[in-house]
């Protein structure tokens, strides 16, 4: 099942310190909500856990991320792994353009890429969850550049 | 996402001319679907009542839609609330339960025989989801046959005084009031509808029924009335004429129910499709095997089938409450609605075990769309009137009155 999802949004952050943000994988892990024990493996690449699922369909999968920069202010990340009986593979494009006022446009593009047990359990359930989640990672990370800028 | 509601609507312009308004609050309901969906299946699989589902409804303002504008409703027709039913059908009928209760069986049936003290005190804070209704009709020993019931009311002054028991009371334990049919003490014609209010001394619960098969997030209870008195104020209707109540109550769910059948058949096609193009078997997609595409097609049948009569019988009773001295179109949405409701349950059913056939082992699990549908679909076939009685009711609409088998 694919699942794709896009959005922008204003950051009153400059661009430079978004970029530097986005492509520090550290940074970028702590927006994923219900996650743990994050290990840098070099400076592109990083694994960690994190409890994936609705309801009861809900469990700790081992995802492998990284990330590869794009021209222009772009960065694209790719988070991938196993758990509960499946799999899941989220893309994530973000490009950033200059606002002026220090202020930044932050333009995503997601693709989630799920298999086994979550997969079954509805389409139109899985995008609501899907959203609630890439929402969340969106709007924390838009909240900690704000609050670093501050 | 699926096309949810959208073919629906555009097939039914060709019978309907729907309004701005009518499509604004189709889309409403389906904002608040989709936002019911999530809590629904975590309540599912916990075997436990979606008060979460209740609250996102009250917020979109949903439960009121078919109810008049000065009771806080929104005063749309029969056909725009069937529309509502078969978008909530579309997850199973555990909140599609409880809207037809809250909604078509409890508040329409105030606003159709209610006083103005009762539509106040009642219907205004039901139609906004602030006081929950059942319909308290069904006994242990009275179930096709409520004309059997043994629950009695005895005036007393100003009061009646209530004794019995009902069963199987959808929302029966987290109503705040119900609709209550009730036989006079000694008096074997003399059958009559109350509105009681739950908290009074005498009501109590003394069961909520979780060994079901289906319906996890709908409320299911024993009720007992112990020298429950209530006011005479709260009589519904005439004294005596309660079958009246319960038979126009009935209707209203016959077609209700008929149109979340519907929502189970979209759901099965949606699910049925989805898994037919991401489930791989022999190196193909299992879609492009003929024996899944038969299923698929036999599940799009069945939408077709159990669709128009029931639009039909929506679309004849939002004629009949502008006419409501017609007997003539009474019988006939009667005929309707029983045709509607025994075809559209029965092939809901029949989609939902094709669902769960495509998904194979896991359409066996609750997990599934397939699993939670097929296991919700069973109990259409028999609440709100049986397959038989609307059998009944269908033989004897050819045959004549003379052949009705029960009066």
């Amino acid at each position: 099942m694919q699942i794709k999802l896009d959005g922008n949004m204003e950051i009153t952050a400059p661009i430079a310190s978004a970029y530097g943000f986005l492509t520090d994988t550290q940074s970028v892990s702590g927006c994923i909500p219900d996650t743990e024990g994050f290990k840098k493996i070099d400076d592109k690449n990083f694994t960690l856990k994190a409890k994936v699922g609705i309801g009861m369909v809900r469990g700790l999968f081992d995802l492998r991320g990284s990330f590869v920069k794009k021209e222009g202010s772009a960065v694209s990340y790719t988070i991938e792994g196993n758990g509960i009986g499946s799999n899941v593979k989220i893309l994530l494009d973000i490009q950033l353009k200059e606002k002026g006022a220090g202020a930044t446009d932050m333009v995503w593009d997601s693709t989630f890429e799920l298999g086994g047990l979550i997969s079954g359990v509805g389409a139109s359930i899985i995008k609501k969850v899907s959203e609630d989640k890439i929402n969340i990672i969106i709007t924390a990370i838009k909240s900690h550049l704000e609050s670093a800028a501050k | 996402m699926e096309a949810l509601l959208n073919q629906a609507i555009t097939d039914l312009k060709a019978l309907h001319s729907f309004t701005d308004n009518e499509l604004g609050i189709l889309d409403m309901v389906d904002k608040a679907a989709e936002e019911i969906a999530v809590p629904e299946l975590e309540h599912y699989l916990k075997h436990e009542l979606n008060r979460e589902g209740i609250e996102i409804a009250k917020k979109f303002g949903i439960i009121g839609i078919p109810i008049a504008k000065e009771y806080g409703g929104l005063a749309a027709g029969t056909l725009i609330t069937s529309l509502t039913m078969e978008r909530l059908g579309q997850m199973g009928m555990g909140f599609g339960t409880f809207y037809d209760v809250q909604v078509l069986l409890g508040a329409l049936t105030i606003q159709r025989w209610g006083t103005e003290m009762q539509k106040q005190k009642y219907l205004k804070p039901a139609a906004k989801g602030d006081k929950i209704l059942a319909f308290g009709l069904t006994e242990p020993e009275a179930g096709s046959d409520p004309a059997s019931m043994k629950t009695t009311y005895e005036a007393q002054g100003d009061k009646f005084v209530i004794n019995g028991s009902k069963y199987l009371i959808s929302n029966g334990s987290i109503a705040d009031a119900m609709i209550l049919f009730a036989r006079s003490k000694g008096d074997k014609s003399g059958i009559s509808a109350f509105i009681i209010d739950t908290k009074s001394p005498g009501f109590s619960v003394s069961m909520r029924l979780e060994e079901k098969i289906g319906l996890f997030t709908s409320d299911t209870a024993m009720l007992e009335f112990n020298e429950l008195e209530v006011p005479k104020a709260n009589l519904l209707g005439e004294l005596g004429k309660g079958m009246r109540v319960a038979y126009s109550a009935l209707l209203n769910g016959r077609i209700g129910i008929a149109s979340g059948c519907i929502g189970i058949i979209d759901g099965s096609l949606n699910a049925a499709i989805e898994r037919a193009r991401e489930r791989k078997q022999f190196g193909k997609p299992i879609g492009r095997h003929q024996l899944i595409q038969r299923h698929i097609a036999e599940i799009r049948q069945n939408l077709e089938m159990a669709r128009w009569p029931t639009y039909f019988a929506a679309i004849r009773k939002d004629a009949y409450e502008k006419d409501l001295s017609n007997q003539a179109l009474l019988k006939e949405i009667d005929l309707q609605s029983a045709l509607a409701k025994k075809i559209a349950s029965r092939l809901a059913f029949e989609s939902a075990d094709h669902a769960v056939q495509v998904f194979g082992g896991f359409g066996y699990s609750l997990l599934s769309p397939a699993g939670r549908l097929f296991c919700d679909s069973r109990v259409t076939r028999i609440y709100e009137g049986t397959d038989e009685v609307q059998e009944l009711k269908i033989a004897s609409s050819v045959l004549g009155d003379d052949f009705r088998a029960f009066d």
